[in-house]
């Protein structure tokens, strides 16, 4: 029934569907909250499982669907710019604690994307899978950009990404038990710099400091990530 | 005229992002990083963050999570196309994922600890 609408009125099928977005991301955090704000209860999780259903009974193609709500998607680049905001809240603590900041980010946007890379050495994979394997821990509009800037695949680039920082939310409490990561800065350092802005979203469930520490990973990681990246498939092209 | 501030504020962050359009046609980066930068870059020059913008960005990075439903969706899409390696990419991402995360974390413990204990300021935690 829906699908006949949208083929009438784009305007109408692109408000119809971005309600429902809005009205399943709304249901998935109030299951979130009803469950306790539990890492593993993911909101992301009920979205995904909620719009299958409500695609797969209206008919209507994730291909159509991601068309109909594309400015979601645009959007993303200026919330992107709104990172300038609580990074420049954090510029002073940048300056007093320059290493400590900038050493495991780099060691860690490094070796997260090398780690998944060699992971599939053995796996005959197209090269283009390979290349939207780089971006994976820079926050989705950066990762997009690159990824064209690299040949990888967009969409694909994305849905990685968004993978990585699920994994990167629901794990974390787990990951600093085993490796004894006590301090704030460290925890959420490490969320944003691997999970990018759904880690750090996880940053901010845990505590401020830890959100605050997380958007400076997340903001620095990206920036070097989509710096560096073009930079060297550059020299080797 | 609070609500004018916010709409004003909202505005001014897709207004950067043009911004940012237009200068990632001289500069090879991504748009939303530049609009970032020269964003950043104001704030420095300003020296404070105006509160109608603190407020916009504080809800509009609360809720970013909404803005990935969309392309969050198109795991549909390349399930079916990666099916035949999908195991070992799910595998290789969720380990590769969790042993950056304990490293970037340990890593960073490790030099705020040692910053700690070489300033004598805080010599006295330990």
């Amino acid at each position: 029934m829906l699908s006949t609408y949208s083929a009438q009125n784009p305007y109408l099928s692109a408000i119809i569907w971005l309600t429902i977005t809005i009205g399943v991301y709304l249901i998935s955090l109030v299951i979130f909250r009803l469950l306790g704000r539990r890492p593993v209860f993911h909101p992301m999780i009920f979205c995904i499982a909620l719009l299958t259903i409500v695609l797969f009974y209206a008919g209507v193609g994730v291909t159509a669907y991601q068309a109909h709500t594309n400015v979601l998607t645009w959007l993303l680049g200026p919330a992107t710019v709104a990172l300038a905001v609580p990074l420049y809240t954090q510029l002073s603590s940048i300056r007093q604690n320059t290493l400590a900041i900038m050493l495991p980010i780099l060691i860690g946007g490094t070796i997260a994307p090398i780690l998944a890379l060699a992971g599939l050495y053995f796996v005959v994979l197209d090269k283009h899978v390979r290349l939207s394997l780089l971006t994976k821990s820079i926050t989705s509009p950066l990762a997009i950009e690159t990824s064209q800037h690299i040949g990888g695949i967009p969409g694909l680039a994305v849905v990685i990404v968004i993978f990585t920082g699920i994994v990167g939310a629901i794990f974390a409490s787990v990951v600093y038990r085993i490796f004894k990561i006590t301090s704030a800065p460290a925890q959420g350092l490490a969320l944003g710099t691997v999970g990018h802005a759904i880690g750090t979203a996880q940053g901010f469930q845990m505590s401020q400091k830890i959100g605050a520490f997380a958007t400076l990973g997340l903001c620095i990681n990206g920036v070097l990530t989509a710096i560096i990246l073009p930079i060297i498939f550059f020299l080797i092209s | 005229m609070q609500w004018f501030k916010y709409a004003l504020a909202l505005l001014s962050l897709v207004g950067l992002w043009f911004i940012g359009l237009g200068l990632s046609t001289f500069i090879p980066l991504p748009a939303s990083l530049l609009g970032l930068l020269v964003l950043l870059l104001g704030l420095v020059w300003l020296k404070r963050i105006p509160h109608a913008l603190l407020t916009v960005s504080q809800f509009v990075l609360g809720h970013m999570l909404v803005l990935f439903v969309p392309a969050t969706m198109g795991i549909l899409l390349y399930g079916e196309t990666l099916a035949d390696n999908l195991l070992w990419l799910v595998l290789s991402i969720v380990i590769s994922t969790l042993i950056s995360l304990g490293i970037t974390a340990w890593v960073c413990q490790r030099l705020w600890h040692a910053k700690s204990v070489n300033s004598p300021a805080f010599n006295d935690n330990e």
